[in-house]
């Protein structure tokens, strides 16, 4: 265990290198984008998904409704944003601040209000996603690009999404192969990082690899068993979490201790925020796609379930107490970590769920699924700051203007990410959308 | 009201809410032990190093509140999924009551033991809204307390005679007081940002609560009649859940400060 200033940070089983090498440059006038905010994409953009599992209640968050009668509006006053006009409830004071820097969706439509359902969906942009298992847009970019020295899709969190009946459909590769599953990395609110494929190995818990005489042997042993006739019975995970795990430079950039104790206390010591610490050195390392999972227990409040954003019971007490502050902080923070550093311009952050909550609030004061209308957030890659796209009604049931889905937010997300429509087209993925050219 | 510079009680910087104080100045809270595990923890008076205070506990146990003298507790218990039940204990002889919302996704929370330990308030969903309603210490005869908007973290005086509460009735979390029949309800003080958490002086002259002033939020302490509005935190990235101290002279809470959340405590003259 390493102590950096007041936190903690665990070396565990590593990840990253410097291979970030552009598989191709985008073509801006096939993107109608303007030429200005195209010009930093020349390569293709690396990707944080700031995935808000369970479906946040876009009332209580970004469109806010204070006009609207009671049992629709909440009990939540609004206040103004960066953007003169532009209201979020009080609970987002930070992201408020920083309206400027990001584009805000309010005409998002799924087509599925089951979470399995709408959240494979939301990950693939595909309907057929709902019962065939189709890949996810990490799993597409990790296909396009290949492996390069660190995996090209890496998932943070406890788990992949999953609720009490299983796990989404659409976390990874699908009929492609667990190659394109992402590479699941676990973080706590310390910092410290795991990689669950690994835990099978023997010797390679984070109490054998916290310096460096331990990692060195922990190695030893690993290779004395790779090279024995078990490492053939290790599944594709596995051996990429091996490889990992050998490589220095990988090991490094999951220990947060290398950050100054500035950095890791903007995030906030909260899993989520320590996670999405970790993505940014992720992608700052080469990994062009990250997607952070709000979920697998974080900060929940349930046991034997994973709770996230989904707010049946008590949505007026969850979110002021825990939801909206941790998000509010992490978000603000990880915008300006990403600006300070120079990597927004190149950077794609994306933060949604699923889909929205019921305008009206049901019997249990609280609010249920609701994909007919529902938020995202984008910053970065030349994502007009400030910008509002699309509106909904006075009571957030339905969007006024045309319905952007998740198709649409994959086709834009992939072409950022170098993934172009031949290339989609090739890949099979993603056909009839387009891209959310609003946005820039 | 004045007050002093913060004293740090906790060290772990890990999330946790609602602290409570017992008579005798040891403190409970609720701490988020890990992933899967909330965990009712006990830091006695002038030690640093907390305890469960049940150790055996495997659920999610929040929200703990005392009778006065100590003898019976109460808390949130979860015992499914979204699914929070009240359980009452009698200390004495660790025998339990239970106030069960039903099945499915229902739940009570924000609950508060009269201090002579009669009935416990809290908030529960209700047909229209969340209402404030209380039972007896056996866990029945459920009474409704408030109707309409969405009330909560209601909170006994001390001498049991009113309770304090936070309702958007009027429009957005406002702080009000009833008395604990439910009637008479009365605004404390109308101010622009949520006010939640109320918790009353051990003199029952004054409430402090949280308020989101300004897109932050910090305890402030105003006397009932809505006159005397003071601010007690400062320097805190977020300050919240206040508890106030038995002997009136101390006040704690959680405070957030480089993204790390520990109880503070701070004098009140």
């Amino acid at each position: 265990m390493l102590e950096v200033g007041s936190f903690r940070a665990a070396l565990h089983g590593g990840v990253s290198r410097r291979a970030f090498l552009a598989a191709g440059a985008l073509a801006p006038a096939a993107l109608g984008l303007r030429a200005a905010a195209a010009e930093p994409s020349a390569k293709p953009a690396s990707v944080i998904l700031l995935w808000l599992w369970g479906a946040p209640s876009h009332l209580d968050t970004f469109d806010p409704k204070p006009k609207a009668a009671a049992e629709i509006r909440g009990p939540f006053g609004t206040i103004p944003t960066k953007t003169p006009g532009v209201r979020f409830t009080e609970l987002f004071p930070k992201t408020a601040a920083r309206q400027d820097q990001f584009a805000l969706i309010r005409s998002m439509v799924n087509a599925d209000g089951d979470h399995l359902k709408a959240g494979s969906i939301g990950l693939t942009g595909m309907l057929e996603g709902k019962t065939a298992e189709v890949p996810n847009f990490g799993s597409i970019i990790a296909r396009h690009r290949g492996e390069k020295e660190l995996p090209s899709f890496m998932a943070i969190g406890r788990g992949n999404p999953r609720d009490v009946v299983g796990p989404v459909r659409g976390f990874g590769g699908g009929t492609w192969g667990r190659n394109y599953d992402p590479l699941l990395v676990g973080c706590s609110e310390f910092g410290e990082t795991d990689i669950p494929a690994l835990k099978l190995l023997d010797g390679l818990s984070p109490a054998a690899l916290d310096d460096r005489r331990k990692l060195l042997g922990g190695l030893d042993r690993l290779n004395r068993a790779a090279d024995q006739p078990a490492f053939d019975r290790w599944d594709a995970t596995q051996k990429r979490a091996y490889s990992l795990l050998t490589t220095p430079e990988a090991r490094a950039t999951l220990d947060l201790s290398r950050e100054k104790p500035a950095a890791r206390e903007a995030y906030g010591q909260t899993s989520f925020g320590q996670s999405c610490l970790l993505a940014r050195r992720l992608v700052q390392a080469g990994v062009p796609y990250v997607q952070v999972n709000w979920s697998q227990y974080v900060e929940a409040m349930t046991p034997n379930c994973d709770f996230g954003w989904d707010t049946h019971v008590f949505n007026f007490d969850l979110l002021p107490d825990r939801h909206g502050p941790i998000f509010d902080r992490v978000y603000a923070a990880l915008l300006d970590d990403l600006k300070q550093r120079g990597m927004l311009d190149r950077t794609l952050v994306v933060a949604m769920g699923e889909f929205g909550r019921t305008p009206k609030i049901n019997g249990q004061a609280s609010r249920d699924h609701w994909p007919q209308c529902y938020f995202s957030l984008w910053a970065g890659c030349g994502v007009r700051g400030g910008a509002v796209i699309g509106d909904s009604d006075a009571t957030g049931s339905a969007p006024l203007t045309e319905a952007i889905t998740p198709g649409m937010v994959g086709a834009t997300i992939l072409q950022l990410a170098g993934v172009d429509s031949q290339a989609r087209a090739e890949l099979r993925v993603l056909p009839g959308t387009r891209v959310i050219h609003e946005l820039f | 009201m004045s007050f002093s510079n913060p004293t740090r009680l906790t060290t772990d910087g890990t999330l946790k809410q609602d602290p409570v104080y017992l008579t005798g100045g040891d403190l409970v809270y609720t701490l988020l032990e890990s992933p899967v595990q909330m965990r009712l923890m006990r830091l006695k008076a002038g030690e640093k190093k907390p305890s469960p205070l049940h150790p055996d506990a495997t659920t999610n146990e929040f929200e703990v509140t005392f009778t006065a003298d100590g003898k019976s507790v109460a808390f949130v218990q979860s015992r499914g999924n979204l699914n929070m039940k009240l359980v009452l204990r009698d200390a004495a002889t660790g025998k339990d009551a239970v106030f069960d919302p039903g099945g499915g996704f229902a739940a009570v929370r924000r609950p508060s033991f009269h201090p002579k330990g009669d009935r416990v308030c809290f908030a529960i969903p209700a047909a229209a809204g969340q209402e404030i309603a209380s039972v007896g210490k056996d866990g029945k005869d459920r009474q409704t307390l408030t109707t309409g908007g969405i009330n909560n973290w209601p909170a006994y005086s001390p001498d049991g005679s009113r309770i304090a509460f936070c309702s958007s009735r009027d429009g957005e979390f406002d702080l009000y007081v009833m008395t604990a029949e439910g009637t008479d309800v009365k605004r404390v003080v109308k101010l622009t940002g949520m006010q939640a958490r109320p918790c009353w002086s051990p003199d029952g002259k004054r409430i402090a609560f949280t308020w989101n002033a300004d897109g932050k939020y910090e305890i402030h302490a105003v006397n009932l009649d809505g006159t005397g509005l003071v601010r007690l935190s400062d320097g805190f990235e977020r300050a919240d859940y206040p508890t106030w101290h038995p002997d009136g002279r101390a006040l704690a809470f959680v405070g957030e400060r480089d993204g790390r959340f520990d109880l503070y405590s701070i004098a009140t003259r």
